[in-house]
């Protein structure tokens, strides 16, 4: 087996390395809110009625969705004959 | 295929009978769909069986299922009945602290596409353990790797027959052991019979109800709001005994160092699961595996969004109406059933029995996916690969998967039995934990380090499941709620975040004292066909 070399690979390795940094930041971020963020321990709403802490829960489950859909369209995209 | 059919007609006889003096809650709709969710997933199994003649299609359904099927069979495969009764129940008891899980588990998949899916599906052929061991040469490590899959599937299949065996005896008043027998049967026949194909079939059939059940759910609770869920939630705060701190995170702050350990597990826990990443095999190409990923990512996602409103739909309705709820305002028939309840309220005996339907299709799904991935790891990555030394003709190995399948389900059944009435809510945290502490740093590292080594390997490996294992033992879930003693040693629960760093730095630090080994080409397959 060989390892990863072409420039291809090379570009999706740090691609996929990218968007993982992405996610944890925005899960992390999250996490640390819902710790250390008064306004997501008590559950202050929003104007809408809805608390900060879902709505930022919301964002992460959209994030990765929203992640996956573009790495798997540019790497899908890249490995279509040409 | 006879004796079979005598062993099925023998136990719907004794199930029959077990509902004759059944004094639980079930419907003549709810046991109707029950026999409708058999009868199919069995004919599924029928149909499978007849396209199953080689080890291909046993372990890995030939290599032909679509991207998008796959999307919804890995879906079916990760959203077990605890993620969407369990869930709903913790929310219904403790408000956003169940929202935090939901969120947590929408993280592992992202995870999983952009640093191994397409890689698994290049490198390895049936199990995630090929993908291993066509880095790194030697028998101990593919022992490893087999050895880490059976100890997670035996943690993650101990939890669910437990669960399988309460929640069947509650939708349809058969007796706990018929109801884990019930269920170990049927799940050894899907796999034994149709392998990875029928397997495969019965979760998407599984996804689809479950998605579309539970959007029928959400709708039906907004529309009893206005379609509204900030009104929702209002009346959620009015029901509920603690008032407006349902909608905090205090649980996290008072604990962050175990809130992030949660987050670990469950981000890294769900790459290094064997029965999920064996799904990447069943598909013909790394675009195909990505492209399953991509769908399953939305269906999960999207049903763990609808779990804000479902767990606080029931959080509402439930409890204002009154009906489910004992003396004490703990929920009729244990803390699982929220969710039934609530169909039962917004939808009738009709919604209930769809309901319980669906939650034992989603336990027949993932029982029978543990069980696959548990036979495949005895079959191909021991006894085919080690003990045959590479030689175990096709037809050889495809006897030993049967028969590993069958031990693997009596073996379930009877620890399921063993356990009966037990607290094993500690047993998927410790499966992710153990996870994301050995498989997946073991394998990120083979993919991606050419200085791994095996030794590194089974050292940094071995280091997290012994550390898992010592570490939950010694915390609250174990040491506390199982052992009764009133505090714990360890307080970090679950352990992720000091075994992860832990068997990342013993793989680094075991490779650097041995030289690197790599496998001679062509030692992926253990079968000569």
């Amino acid at each position: 087996m060989k390892s990863p070399s072409s420039p291809h690979e090379e570009e999706r390795l740090g691609l996929g390395l990218v968007l993982t940094a992405l996610q944890l930041l925005v899960y992390a971020s999250f996490v640390a809110a819902c710790s250390f963020n008064d306004a997501f321990i008590t559950g202050l709403k929003a104007s809408n009625g809805v608390p900060y802490s879902f709505l930022f829960g919301l964002v992460v489950i959209a994030t990765g969705a929203v992640l996956t859909t573009v790495y798997v369209a540019v790497t899908n995209r890249s490995e279509e004959p040409k | 295929m006879k004796n079979v059919a005598l062993i099925l007609v023998a136990l719907a006889s004794q199930v029959a009978q077990a509902q004759g003096t059944a004094a639980s809650g079930s419907s003549s709709t709810a046991l109707t769909l029950f026999g409708i969710v058999i009868f199919t997933t069995l004919l599924i199994t029928w149909w499978a069986a007849r396209r199953t003649a080689s080890t291909s299609d046993f372990y890995a359904a030939g290599g032909n299922i679509s991207g998008f099927q796959n999307g919804l069979a890995i879906t079916g495969d990760a959203l077990s009945a605890g993620a969407f009764l369990g869930l709903s129940a913790l929310v219904f008891s403790s408000g956003f602290d169940g929202l935090f899980y939901a969120i947590g588990y929408t993280t592992g998949l992202p995870i999983v596409v952009f640093l191994m899916a397409g890689k698994l599906r290049k490198l390895g052929k049936y199990t995630f353990t090929d993908v291993v061991c066509s880095k790194l040469g030697g028998n101990g490590v593919r022992i490893f790797s087999a050895c880490a899959s059976l100890t997670i599937v035996s943690f993650y299949l101990i939890a669910q027959m437990v669960g399988a065996g309460q929640l069947v005896q509650l939708l349809f008043g058969i007796e706990y052991s018929l109801a884990i027998l019930l269920v170990g049967v049927l799940m050894i026949l899907y796999v034994a019979f149709g392998g990875m194909l029928a397997t495969t079939w019965v979760q998407i059939v599984k996804a689809v109800l479950m998605l579309c059940v539970g959007c029928a759910i959400a709708i039906m609770v907004l529309a009893k709001f206005n379609f509204s869920f900030a009104a929702l939630l209002a009346s959620a705060v009015d029901l509920h005994p603690k008032g407006s701190s349902i909608l905090g995170t205090s649980t996290m702050a008072k604990d962050p160092w175990s809130a992030f350990s949660l987050g670990l597990a469950v981000m890294f826990g769900t790459a290094g699961l064997p029965h999920v990443l064996m799904r990447f095999f069943t598909v013909p190409d790394a675009k195909a595996a990505r492209t399953s990923v991509l769908w399953a990512a939305i269906f999960m996602n999207g049903f763990y969004a609808l779990i804000f409103i479902i767990g606080f739909g029931a959080l509402s309705l439930v409890r204002s109406d009154g009906t489910f709820l004992d003396a004490k305002g703990e929920l009729v028939g244990g803390g699982n059933t929220a969710a039934l309840h609530l169909s039962r309220i917004i939808g009738g005996e009709v919604m209930y029995g769809i309901v319980a339907a669906v939650a034992f299709a989603t336990i027949l799904a993932v029982v029978a996916g543990l069980t696959l991935s548990g036979a495949s790891a005895v079959s191909h990555d021991i006894y085919g690969a080690i003990f045959k030394r590479r030689a175990a003709t096709e037809r050889e190995e495809f006897r030993i998967v049967r028969i590993a399948t069958v031990v693997l389900g009596m073996f379930a059944v009877a620890l399921g039995i063993a356990f009966k009435g037990q607290n094993v809510a500690y047993m998927i945290s410790l499966a992710f934990s153990i996870a994301c502490s050995s498989t997946f740093p073991v394998l990120l590292l083979a993919i991606y380090w050419k200085k791994l080594t095996a030794f590194g390997a089974v050292l940094g490996g071995g280091a997290g499941i012994v550390g898992s294992l010592a570490l939950t033992i010694l915390g609250p879930s174990v040491w506390v709620k199982v052992l009764g003693n009133p505090a714990p040693v360890v307080p970090l629960d679950p352990p992720a975040l000091v075994t992860v760093p832990l068997a990342f730095v013993l793989c680094i630090v075991g490779s650097y004292m041995t030289s690197t080994t790599r496998a001679p080409e062509g030692l992926l397959s253990s079968a000569k066909g």
